[in-house]
């Protein structure tokens, strides 16, 4: 299954679980807030940093 | 809780075959991706099911299956110990909550396979017609018990919500076609093509936006109704996030089959006519979620896409899909009710 699937399913049952320990509309709350967060700062792979052997010729 | 459980299941069901009809234009347009689309789908699906889910739960709920005298239901239910909240009036359900079971857990078995037949069933139709079945089952041969209280059957809620099943794809695609030339007109003075595409591709987004929410609010009553049915007194909001949640799950981890089918196989989409096609079905389904009629989403979706297909003659519409795709509206209530009405007996073991 791919990442963001997997990330996006925690945050929704993350906020249902906030809603329903604190009530539904800060459960919609958390969904959506985190939600759009992820859209719009996503993982990135870090780089992979540049090798220091030289190459061969 | 396990009613509840089996709404989780039917709510998932339901994200996989119906949450398809509210993104499946614009990524069969190619302006969104199904990530994005998801997205989308999962924050005002979720929003519609919190904020306005309620009403279409109560019609479901409560007036399909009902008690003719709510007072000696009352006294059944106190001679049974089921406790009530203060004001909540017990439904047949409430006292055989294995039949809601039943009549939840056929619809979903229904919902499943169409989705697995690649079909855009109506999860409204699946779930009116095995409350029904249910109903039936509890009217005519359930316990003795609840002979006092008089089950019935909500006719002309049901003719109603029928009428409302015919008037859908009908008023989506009445939607669509003016939506598109209304639209059509001031955006042709637009000459710069990438501008107009910027600017169709942003409605619709929005429109899709008004979609999901729309969906959410009406279909999450197919799956938490039954649950208010057997738990008059719940919280209706509460019950629409974990209805909502199951929605979005559904979408995310299985609709794109369903995608495919509307936004690609039925007519090809330009951005113009899905904006034109997503506007039509999205207004058609939330004018029924305030008056709290279950209708189907994809009678919507599917109506909106021939709409906006018909912009360029009835050739664009493939016909052979079209009927088949009717076929299974019609038979699925039903279908649903029949299971529905042998699980009731089945489980209820008469």
């Amino acid at each position: 299954m791919e990442l963001w699937k997997v990330a996006f399913l925690a945050v929704i049952f993350t906020g249902l679980v906030i809603g329903w320990v604190f009530g539904p509309l800060l459960g919609l709350v958390v969904i959506v807030v985190v939600l759009v967060l992820i859209e719009a700062f996503p993982f990135r792979k870090s780089r992979p940093k540049a090798s220091k052997k030289k190459l061969r010729p | 809780m396990a009613v509840l459980g089996v709404a989780f299941f039917m709510g998932w069901g339901m994200g996989a075959n119906d949450a398809a009809n509210s993104m499946a234009t614009s990524v069969g347009a190619r302006i969104l991706t199904l990530r994005r689309a998801m997205l989308l789908l999962a924050i005002f699906a979720i929003a519609g099911a919190v904020l306005q889910g309620g009403y279409v739960m109560h019609t479901v709920g409560e007036k399909i299956v009902f008690f003719e005298n709510e007072n000696a239901a009352e006294n059944i239910a106190l001679a049974e110990n089921i406790s009530l909240p203060a004001g909540a009036k017990p439904t047949p359900f409430t006292l055989v909550p294995i039949a809601a079971l039943g009549a939840i857990l056929a619809a979903a078995i229904w919902v499943i396979v169409a989705t697995r037949l690649g079909l855009p069933v109506s999860t409204s139709h699946s779930i009116v017609g095995a409350v029904m079945g249910a109903g039936f089952a509890l009217m005519f041969i359930g316990p003795p018990a609840l002979a006092g209280a008089g089950v019935q059957i909500g006719y002309s809620k049901f003719v109603q919500i029928a009428f409302s099943w015919i008037i859908t794809p009908i008023g989506a695609i009445a939607f669509a076609y003016l939506i598109y030339h209304a639209s059509n007109r001031p955006l042709r003075r637009v000459k710069n093509i990438a501008l107009l595409n910027t600017i169709y591709s942003t409605l619709v987004i929005i429109t899709a936006s008004f979609m999901a929410y729309s969906f959410g609010a009406n279909d999450v009553g197919n799956a938490a109704g039954v649950v208010v049915a057997a738990c008059p007194g719940a919280d209706k909001q509460l019950l629409g996030l974990f209805g909502g949640v199951a929605i979005a799950c559904g979408a995310i981890l299985y609709s794109q089959r369903v995608i495919d089918t509307i936004g690609k196989r039925i007519t090809v989409l330009a951005p113009a006519t899905a904006f034109a096609a997503q506007f039509g079905a999205a207004l058609t389904v939330y004018i029924f979620t305030m008056l709290a009629i279950p209708v189907s989403t994809s009678h919507a979706a599917v109506g909106g896409v021939i709409g906006a297909g018909l912009v360029r003659g009835t050739s664009a519409v493939s016909g052979r899909r079209v009927r088949w795709i009717s076929l299974a509206w019609v038979f699925t209530p039903l279908i649903t009710m029949a299971i529905s009405f042998g699980l009731a007996m089945l489980l209820t073991g008469v």
